[in-house]
């Protein structure tokens, strides 16, 4: 998980100066990955951690991570 | 500039080097100085406050890689109490949408005041080391909301407490995040700490994982009402990013205390200066 978040921190950066380098259209793109990186990054995080937990039958906690997944969801639903 | 124009890219990029910079040096996040300065500034609050939770996001995943590898992260206790944080971030992102600006702007001046004052801490240390412990490999207790961290090369078991209270001061927290654009760790961090009895390492490592889910929340809730405006959150995390990095290394060669000091008297004048102005 250290690997891929740092691999996601970098990722951010070099999306962030593409969007300010890169004109028009392709410089607008750069900038919304930059953003979907940043939201997807920690809820696929929680997404690992839930997945560990149903396989070392945490239930508790495995159902806390599921919970938290549905939570955030309804924000999709939300608006 | 009309009522929300941004600042120029540069500046933006700036602002966030700055404030990011600035926390990372007093221990608290940037999106509590970018906010109210943009809002300062002329910008609405309605188009700050995404900005400032995209520099949260980039914050905390900066930070995550070092604060795993120090296994300082209790990711079931964060889960449980994000539970909460998420669902109060969504309510409060769908509630500032209500909000006429300068009633943001002021409820966005007392965030800052309180943050301010949140910053003088309880001294001393609650949990010590048990030599029981002394052969534990530190980290989270499978099935519990317990754990032990390593302290001075010792074991220190922990155990966090009222949970149910915990919930509710989380809960609180998520609002203040979803109308202000703020992450929350002023509430989150003593909540865990002093009410939930957490040790303070551990709870500002959490609270750095919290905040980023936080933050996500709230920025879906923000996208699907059109707020984020992409270019400029480019600006400033690229700005906050390499602000933040500098903002630690100089860290260490400064007295956090004197940092801290000055960092809450410069929110109380921006606090009341939005209270004031609305």
């Amino acid at each position: 998980m250290v690997a891929a978040l740092r691999l996601a921190t970098v990722a951010t950066f070099v999306l962030g100066v593409l969007a300010l380098a890169l004109p028009g259209h392709p410089g607008e793109v750069a900038a919304r990955a930059m953003v979907i990186v940043l939201v997807s990054t920690p809820l696929a995080r929680v997404g690992w951690l839930t997945t560990r937990w149903i396989l070392r039958r945490d239930w508790r906690f495995a159902a806390a991570g599921t919970t938290l997944l549905v939570v955030v969801a309804l924000g999709l639903l939300a608006h | 500039m009309s009522a929300d124009a941004l600042p120029p890219l540069v500046v933006l990029a700036a602002l966030g080097a700055v404030t990011a910079g600035v926390g990372a040096i007093g221990g608290v996040g940037g999106a509590i100085l970018l906010v109210p300065g943009l809002v300062l500034l002329g910008v609405e609050p309605l188009v700050a406050a995404p900005l400032g939770l995209l520099l949260v996001a980039a914050g905390s995943l900066a930070a995550a890689p070092a604060q795993l590898a120090e296994g300082l992260v209790h990711h079931r206790l964060g889960v449980t109490l994000e539970i909460a944080g998420s669902a109060g971030v969504i309510l409060g992102a769908l509630v500032s949408d209500a909000l006429p600006g300068p009633v943001l702007a002021r409820l966005l001046g007392l965030v800052t005041i309180a943050t301010a004052l949140a910053g003088s801490r309880r001294k001393g240390t609650r949990n010590r080391p048990r030599a029981a412990f002394a052969h534990e490999a530190p980290g989270e207790w499978p099935g519990t909301l317990g754990g032990s961290y390593r302290l001075d090369g010792e074991i220190v078991p922990y155990s966090a407490r009222r949970l149910p209270l915990g919930l509710l001061a989380v809960l609180g927290s998520g609002v203040v995040s979803g109308v202000s654009g703020v992450g929350g760790g002023f509430i989150k961090t003593p909540t865990m700490s002093e009410i939930m009895h957490v040790p303070v390492k551990v709870a500002a490592a959490t609270t750095t994982f919290t905040v980023a889910v936080t933050a996500a929340a709230g920025l879906i809730v923000y996208g699907g009402q059109g707020r984020i405006d992409v270019e400029a959150g480019a600006a400033v995390v690229v700005g906050g990013l390499a602000g933040g990095t500098v903002g630690a290394l100089v860290q260490r060669r400064l007295r956090p205390g004197t940092v801290r000091g000055v960092l809450s008297a410069v929110l109380v004048v921006i606090g009341l200066s939005l209270v004031v102005r609305g």
